[in-house]
């Protein structure tokens, strides 16, 4: 069972509101959305060969709360981490930020350097690939300071001791905070990522496929830290994700998708005990 | 002994199983009612597969009931068969506890810390959590130099204790408890049955399953019988 | 216009690059594009400056052509021989004193400019970020957001490898607290004198097709972290002491070192003009 832990307040409004989230490759017709999806179990429209990515999302992800997204590759849950990180903007849709001063925020509208402020300020990514998330040019304080310097940090010292810390947080020996990202190990750049993304502060974490392909107790180790940074700092997170363990580990609600749709949502523990729809069910049997 | 103003009150809940990939619908409980007040243990007690355990999750809504009410007293009440994910998170967080039938936590979590958990999403400070955590654990009969070490590595009835202590740290109004003792040994289970008793005395509302007959004697002040699977349930 | 068609370029030409010029001045520290016309020395070799200097330059005019402090070696001297050349009524001077406009490739003369003067750079990379992006169209969104994460990145890199900022020239500055520049290949010993200095200096990139400008009185501030403050070269000796010039003795000039045939070597202004001035110009006819 989950332990429940940062679950939250019922009086509070939720943090990120998704609404009608949709995105289409390509010229798009007004049979796009009947062509495909779940029951049409395709993703590209027989008539207009456009792909719907993505269509008709809709969740809320509340303060310091980890949602998961599952699904097989081309379900289109990657999609919806590029459109939260405000690398690709929707072809339709909301996604509403709130903001401390209680005050919602229309991402979708925001022009390329209120995205870029909000991306460097108040969202971290973690990708799959260290390479996606690194510069691997530079050494790994330097990627922390990155972050830092968009930020607005001029104080070199302070930005020093900052990165000190995240190494610290992220179990890098303090030692490796010049070297660069090339000499890590998998594990350790994938903790790197995590310290990169959390620089800022930021208010929502996003993780694509963080632990794909590491190993088993490597990978342990990265969803324990995930757990222990999301009950320390309260930051909220969508985990994408194709292993319902991890999940299960880290998610308190989790959302399935298939062919760019919703299927199914629910608590991570219902939705693997007793899932509902026929594709959730195929992907619990096969995991078991 | 169901008193006129419950903790809990489920009414014609019913809950089957479809597995589309087989074409299959499987029975899990059907039209069941019952309720349990404050300061009571109610016994869930049938044969093999008459949905005992189906009962705790839909309780605990790990299943999604497909028909019926429960509803948790409250400012207002709350049904847990159709409220929203959210609600059911802050009940458990706050009311509800679930002594499963194994222990899923954190791999790298000292066992003081999975039971401190709890006591921590309610905001209780950590030192405060700690203390208590200890106490717990003490109770449960944990030799302390567990307590620092991960419960991936004790003994099935040490992990199972662990699991009973983090359900019963945060004393929940309401206990679900699936075969609480069935992987103890008897001064084990003994010490369970003791913090079992100590909860329901200082009010809580425990519905539990038990594996052993004459722990149902012992202890229920209700016993609910589940019929037969798949027979509806006596109105 | 006949006035227009003076020294060299075409009227056309003079036109545009003083619109350049004006909208370059009203934005300090933007790389305005123009179209760099052909000129009879190769790209590379100051065609950018030279453009500047022949479209602003009018009869009266004194040109002073500095390459590496030094306004005798060939490139200055062929620069300045064809300037005269195009612009009849303008005079050759090497005193900065006495310049109307000094084009120049690597230093600002020691003596301060004063009201009236013009200073003109050639530029071989007008862009500061082109050390850390490769593709101009990204820069160019850099640039509009303000987005310099990247630079102070490096900046932060070099710190920490080499315990400062490892830029001897083409040291980045912000012109005006928004766009920052390349001040051309100029010392870090000459950014501080663009600092709210009293004339306009007009920077003229011509293989890069840019012209960028900061106006008189205008905040100039090299890029620096609060706590690692920007530093000019120190030119000490082995016992700490500021070195002189082997020549005038100045000790608060740029200093070039010259190697010594039996070994060693001596120190000596960079600037020319300045170390003859303060010995009162001995070779002076």
């Amino acid at each position: 069972m989950t332990s429940g832990w940062g679950t939250p307040m019922l009086a509070e409004p939720p943090l990120l509101s998704v609404r009608g989230l949709t995105r289409i490759h390509g010229p798009g017709c007004p049979r796009c959305l009947d062509s495909t999806g779940d029951a049409a179990g395709r993703n590209d429209c027989p008539h207009c060969r456009s792909v719907v990515a993505i269509a008709g999302v809709d969740f809320d992800l509340w303060p310091g709360e980890i949602l998961g997204i599952i699904g097989e590759s081309g379900s289109g849950k990657s999609t919806v981490v590029r459109l939260l990180h405000l690398d690709d903007r929707p072809t339709q849709g909301s996604i509403r930020l709130r903001g401390g001063d209680g005050g919602c925020l229309e991402l979708t509208e925001l022009d390329g350097a209120a995205r870029r402020r909000l991306r460097d300020t108040r969202l971290g990514i973690v990708y799959q690939s260290p390479h996606l998330g690194l510069n691997f040019a530079i050494s790994a304080g330097g990627n922390i300071a990155e972050r830092l310097l968009t930020a607005g940090e001029r104080r070199f010292a302070a930005m020093r001791e900052r990165a000190l810390a995240l190494l610290a947080r992220t179990e890098i020996p303090r030692s490796r905070l010049d070297h660069r990202p090339a000499q890590f190990s998998g594990g350790m750049q994938q903790r790197l990522q995590i310290a990169r993304a959390l620089a800022p502060g930021p208010e929502l974490l996003l993780l694509d496929e963080v632990t794909t392909g590491l190993d088993v107790s490597v990978q342990a180790r990265i969803l324990d830290l995930i757990m222990e940074l999301q009950h320390e700092l309260g930051v909220a997170m969508v985990a994408v994700t194709h292993d319902l363990g991890v999940a299960r580990l880290l998610a308190q609600r989790t959302i399935v998708m298939r062919c760019g749709r919703i299927v199914e949502h629910g608590l991570t523990d219902q939705i693997l005990e007793d899932p509902q729809h026929p594709y959730t069910q195929q992907l619990v049997m096969s995991a078991l | 002994m169901t008193t006129a103003d419950p903790l809990l009150a489920v009414s014609g809940l019913s809950k089957s199983f479809v597995l589309h990939h087989q074409a299959k619908r499987i029975a899990g409980v059907h039209g069941l009612s019952f309720s349990v007040a404050r300061g009571q243990l109610c016994a869930l007690v049938g044969a093999s597969g008459s949905g005992k355990s189906t009962v705790l999750k839909c309780i605990y809504r790990t299943y999604r009931p497909a028909a019926g009410r429960i509803l948790l007293a409250g400012e207002p009440p709350i049904d847990l068969a159709s409220c929203d994910e959210h609600a059911v998170l802050a009940v458990r967080r706050h009311r509800l506890s679930f002594i499963t039938q194994f222990l899923h936590c954190v791999p790298r979590q000292s066992a003081l810390e999975v039971v401190a958990a709890p006591l921590l999403a309610r905001g209780v400070a950590r030192e405060e959590a700690r203390a208590r955590a200890r106490r717990q654990l003490a109770e449960l009969g944990i030799p302390e130099r567990l307590w620092d070490v991960p419960p991936a590595t004790f003994s099935g009835g040490e992990r199972q204790r662990v699991n009973i202590a983090r359900a019963l740290v945060a004393e929940p109004e309401l206990l679900l408890a699936d075969e609480p003792t069935a992987s103890l040994d008897a001064d084990a289970a003994a010490l369970v049955e003791r913090a079992l008793r100590a909860r329901r005395a200082a009010g809580g509302a425990i519905i539990a399953v038990f594996h052993d007959p004459a722990l149902v004697a012992r202890l229920a002040d209700a016993v609910v019988h589940l019929p037969a699977p798949g027979v509806p349930c006596a109105a | 216009m006949a006035a227009d068609d003076f020294g060299f370029l075409d009227a056309y030409a003079v036109r545009e690059i003083r619109r350049a010029l004006l909208k370059a001045l009203a934005v300090p520290g933007y790389q305005v594009p123009y179209a760099s016309r052909e000129m009879p020395i190769a790209r590379g070799f100051g065609t950018g400056g030279l453009q500047l200097s022949l479209s602003v330059l009018l009869p009266g005019d004194r040109i002073k052509v500095i390459d590496q402090g030094a306004d005798d070696s060939v490139n200055a001297v062929n620069l300045r021989r064809f300037i005269v050349a195009a612009c009849p009524g303008v005079q050759p001077v090497t005193r900065t004193a006495e310049a109307t406009v000094i084009q120049t490739r690597h230093r600002i003369p020691e003596r301060p400019l004063m009201p009236g003067q013009l200073m003109i750079y050639q530029v071989p990379y007008p862009d500061p970020l082109q050390i850390v992006e490769p593709r101009e169209a990204e820069r160019r969104r850099m640039h509009a957001e303000g987005d310099y994460a990247r630079l102070w990145v490096k900046l932060y890199e070099d710190v920490v490898r080499f315990r400062e900022v490892a830029l001897s020239n083409r040291y980045p500055a912000r012109v005006h607290g928004r766009y920052i520049i390349d001040p051309s290949p100029i010392p870090r010993w000459d950014l501080p004198k663009l600092h709210r200095s009293a004339v306009p200096h007009l920077f003229g990139a011509g293989r890069e097709k840019k012209i960028y400008a900061v106006p008189p009185h205008t905040a100039v501030e090299p890029l620096a972290f609060a706590d690692v403050p920007f530093e000019v070269e120190r030119f000490r000796d082995e016992q700490g002491r500021r070195r002189r010039c082997a020549r005038c003795q100045a000790d608060d000039t740029y200093l070039d070192q010259i190697p010594l045939p039996g070994g060693g070597s001596r120190w000596q202004c960079n600037d020319q003009d300045a170390c003859d001035e303060r010995l009162g110009y001995p070779d002076a006819r």
